[in-house]
């Protein structure tokens, strides 16, 4: 059966997947009891948590991209927020008049569920008519949200 | 007698689409006597009879949604026409809601316009394309009115 060995050298340590132990002892003392295989494991669990984040990160950023290109092809909108929620990310667009007709709320959903096709992460998104856009505050804290964009 | 839920007395029981019909029509009922006096919350209780029906449109094919995120992603997966209709009903009941001082913007006859006539009415068509639960719904909304009425 391989064992894990602590070498003197820089020579690397072997694991292999099995039940023979392995004792790490980090900076702060809070010492790590686990099988070869866990700790296997425990590196694929991290590997793929890294690759998650980078993918949330970036499809937050190309969404981010979308809204901005997508504003600034609109004559109707007059700014962008980005903003955290409890359990997803608020967008909330105001627009330079008041939206009669809802074209400019139906041009959003269709953004929204483009994006949504991409990705499948769920923003919420709010259309705010210009004489409703002192109520932003209502649903997100002044210090948490993001402009992203804002028409000349 | 019919039953309101599935599993009675098991801890996960879900309505059944008769069940979310039935509160449609009541909220329906609600929304009617309201509106004029009181738009927004008209507006709110019309976003809540749609959420109803969407329901009641997903307890058809055996599913139910337990979140208000879990429906927007069904919604987006395998109901995606009804979206936009949706979404403008929630996004002014949110806003009826939370706009502080009074500041949603939207009066009686537009509330009944462009939510009701429009998105409702579109949000129907997918969910109630023969139109039975509005025929259903209108006599029922016309007694309760009556009633509360007098």
């Amino acid at each position: 059966m391989p064992k894990a060995h602590r070498p003197a050298s820089s020579e690397p340590i072997h694991l292999s997947p099995t039940t023979s132990p392995v004792v790490m002892t980090p900076e702060d003392c809070d010492r790590f009891v686990m099988t070869q295989r866990e700790v296997i494991e425990a590196c694929n669990g991290q590997l793929t948590r890294v690759a998650t984040e980078r993918k949330v990160r970036d499809d937050i950023n190309a969404t981010v991209t979308d809204v901005i290109q997508w504003a600034r092809d609109r004559n109707d909108v007059h700014s962008c927020f980005i903003a955290p929620r409890m359990d997803d990310l608020l967008i909330a667009v105001v627009a330079k008049d008041e939206d009669e007709g809802g074209a400019l709320h139906d041009a959003m959903c269709e953004l929204d569920l483009r994006i949504f096709q991409r990705n499948r992460l769920r923003f919420y998104w709010l259309l705010l008519r210009r004489t409703e856009a002192e109520g932003l505050d209502a649903f997100s804290d002044k210090e948490s949200r993001v402009q992203i964009f804002r028409a000349d | 007698m019919r039953s309101a839920t599935k599993n009675r007395g098991s801890r996960s029981s879900v309505p059944t689409e008769a069940a979310h019909l039935d509160t449609a029509r009541r909220h329906l009922a609600a929304y009617e006597l309201i509106v004029d006096s009181h738009p927004a919350w008209g507006a709110t209780i019309l976003f809540y009879c749609a959420l109803q029906l969407v329901e009641a449109y997903f307890a058809r094919l055996a599913r139910h949604n337990r979140s208000h995120s879990e429906r927007e992603r069904s919604i987006k997966s395998d109901c995606q026409g009804i979206w936009p209709a949706y979404h403008r009903l929630e996004n002014e009941s949110l806003k009826a809601r939370y706009l502080e001082g009074g500041a949603f913007a939207m009066p009686a006859k537009s509330v009944r316009r462009e939510l009701f006539d429009r998105h409702f009415s579109a949000l129907l068509m997918h969910v109630d394309p023969q139109g039975n639960w509005l025929q259903s719904a209108r006599p029922a909304m016309s007694a309760e009115g009556a009633e509360v009425t007098a």
